[in-house]
């Protein structure tokens, strides 16, 4: 019984589409060579996020950020 | 039906991919397209979905292709880590798609045209047995659909699951005798 | 028809979260949710600007510290949210039609106009012309605003179309005529025409006495600073002279307050830098009325909690005139 099973799972139960590589490949060629993600890539991520939270942040408390009145 | 594929030198030939030999990577896309199709038929996905998935896992391999390290695992163990989380997230949470039917007519059988009777026959018993798939839960499907591609061997399987060998084979046992089941019960 | 040009159809949910962290609302523009990423945005403009103005100005006092509260908690939801649902969004939805999510440059420019133009903008006028937040570092204006109180300051003041003018007996706050680049917050004394005479510690405006009675109401002594009350029409307040000073009448001040000027004074009259050292004020440089203290730190460091909330202006126990 099991062999029977086997060999129904084994045959492919979808096929590959006519011209699937040519379509993956055509869509490899628009994007960039892949490239290793490098240390200050993350680190660029990381500062635009903390700006960018920074800045939110600023606008949260735009109104209450205070001057100071001396006297 | 999987041809035996030549030995394959991969990291020789990632490495020429990664110098600029960008068709490089179509000997890496026709060696793996057969087994990813039928892994994602065993998944139970609809021929559109599925390549839409299989195009998405090629392309993500594409991107990431510079850190994958082949000390790690097995190129084939990457790839299908990619697509089984694809697929993993699809079966759990199906995308919502345009209205337009994707490739299916180059699925669909002509109706016009005379099938010859194996053929048919062979159609109606894959239909059966992606039907019979997709009742089983998601776990079950899960290392069903990853178990019968020749490269993966259990310790591979095991880590794109994220189990251990032991409890894999009790899940892969559990799994077939309830496919055996459900094809028994519905389908004859 | 599966195009060969086609880019990428998955969603990448870590860039929506991204996106929804430095602006809400932006990620969902990313997951083609255009309603929910302007009603994610303008909820979170609103409450940064307006709604600040709403409850500093327009809400009973009383209601002002919980209303704040409540604020700042809103708009720190809407952020989180936006994070989240975008995330969650990009994972569970198809992509949107192919042609938006290439467009870097639309991405760009809804940021500009959202995070360069319409905020801050849109907070500035409402600091300018709403309500603004300042900090008191010194100790002029004892016993009525401590040093280290915060408080908001009514902007719509002493400007063309403004319901207030400026009155005797209100706190202003205003540019510093030996510098510009500092305000100054003093109590205003007497406005254009009025006569000061200042001697020692008694005030009079147009030759009536600032101060209730006579007697001090806390005389002055070795530790405690003794405390006046003074009034004018519906303003009422305290003012404060140290012991050494008590009994300095020196040489007293007599002018006539010159058009468009005002004559200020703080309130605690021996450790204050005002109209008796720099002159008189030029109105156009006062910029809005102390109105509400909504923070309080002392110098030596604790909050002090019972301030938070307190209104500045008293009015008056003297009948009207």
């Amino acid at each position: 019984m099991d062999e029977e099973l086997d060999a129904l799972l084994k045959q492919p139960l979808l096929d590959v589409p006519a011209g699937f590589e040519a379509r993956v490949m055509a869509a490899v060629a628009l994007r960039p060579a892949p490239a290793r993600t490098t240390w200050w890539g993350w680190l660029a991520v990381l500062t635009g996020a903390a700006l960018g939270a920074w800045q939110v942040l600023g606008f949260a408390l735009g109104v209450w950020l205070t001057a100071s009145a001396h006297g | 039906m999987t041809s035996p594929v030549p030995a394959l030198d991969i990291p020789a030939l990632i490495a020429r991919i990664l110098q600029g030999e960008r068709a490089g990577f179509a000997v890496l896309v026709r060696r793996y397209q057969g087994p990813l199709f039928a892994y994602l038929g065993r998944m139970g996905l609809s021929p559109g979905v599925a390549e839409e998935l299989a195009q998405e896992s090629f392309l993500r391999a594409w991107r990431h292709l510079a850190d994958y390290d082949a000390a790690r695992g097995a190129f084939s163990t990457w790839l299908f880590t990619i697509a089984h989380r694809l697929a993993l997230s699809e079966c759990a949470h199906p995308l919502r798609r345009a209205q337009q039917p994707w490739n299916d007519e180059v699925h669909q059988p002509a109706c016009e045209a005379p099938q010859p009777h194996e053929a048919l026959m062979q159609q109606q018993r894959r239909q059966q047995v992606q039907q019979a798939l997709r009742a089983l839960p998601l776990a079950d499907r899960s290392v069903l659909a990853l178990a019968y591609f020749e490269e993966l061997d259990m310790a591979a399987i095991a880590r794109i699951e994220g189990c251990g060998v032991g409890a894999l084979k009790v899940r892969l046992h559990r799994a077939r005798q309830r496919l055996r089941k459900e094809l028994e019960q519905h389908h004859g | 028809m599966n195009t060969t040009e086609s880019p990428s159809r998955f969603q990448r949910p870590a860039l929506a979260f991204l996106m929804s962290l430095t602006l809400p609302g932006f990620g969902q523009l990313y997951n083609g949710q255009l309603n929910k990423a302007i009603g994610l945005f303008l909820g979170f403009a609103l409450l940064c600007g307006p709604g600040v103005a709403l409850v500093a100005l327009y809400l009973p006092p009383g209601a002002t510290m919980p209303a704040l509260l409540l604020g700042l908690l809103g708009l720190l939801a809407i952020w989180l949210y936006s994070m989240a649902d975008a995330w969650r969004s990009a994972r569970l939805r198809g992509a949107a039609e192919p042609g938006w999510r290439e467009r870097g440059g639309v991405y760009l420019l809804v940021w500009l106009l959202g995070a360069l133009l319409v905020l801050p903008l849109l907070i500035h006028a409402v600091r300018q012309h709403q309500v603004a937040s300042f900090y008191i570092p010194q100790r002029s204006m004892e016993p009525t605003v401590l040093q280290g109180d915060v408080l908001f300051a009514d902007m719509r003041y002493n400007c063309p179309g403004c319901r207030t003018a400026v009155e005797r007996g209100d706190i202003a706050i205003f540019v510093y005529p030996n510098n510009r680049i500092q305000h100054y917050i003093k109590r205003v004394i007497a406005l254009p025409g009025d006569r000061v005479k200042v001697q020692g510690h008694t005030v009079w405006v147009n030759e009536r006495p600032l101060a209730l009675e006579t007697a001090a109401i806390q005389p002055s002594s070795a530790t405690q600073p003794g405390l006046v009350t003074e009034a004018w029409d519906k303003h009422q307040w305290q003012v404060q002279w140290d012991a050494s000073a008590d009994a300095d009448t020196g040489s007293g001040i007599s002018l006539t307050v010159p058009p468009g000027e005002v004559f200020v004074l703080g309130d605690n009259r021996h450790n204050s830098k005002d109209s008796r050292e720099f002159g008189t004020v030029p109105l156009r440089d006062i910029v809005g009325k102390a109105r509400q203290l909504w923070f309080s730190k002392a110098p030596g460091g604790g909050v002090r909690w019972q301030r938070l909330g307190l209104t500045l202006d008293t009015p008056s126990s003297l009948p009207a005139p």
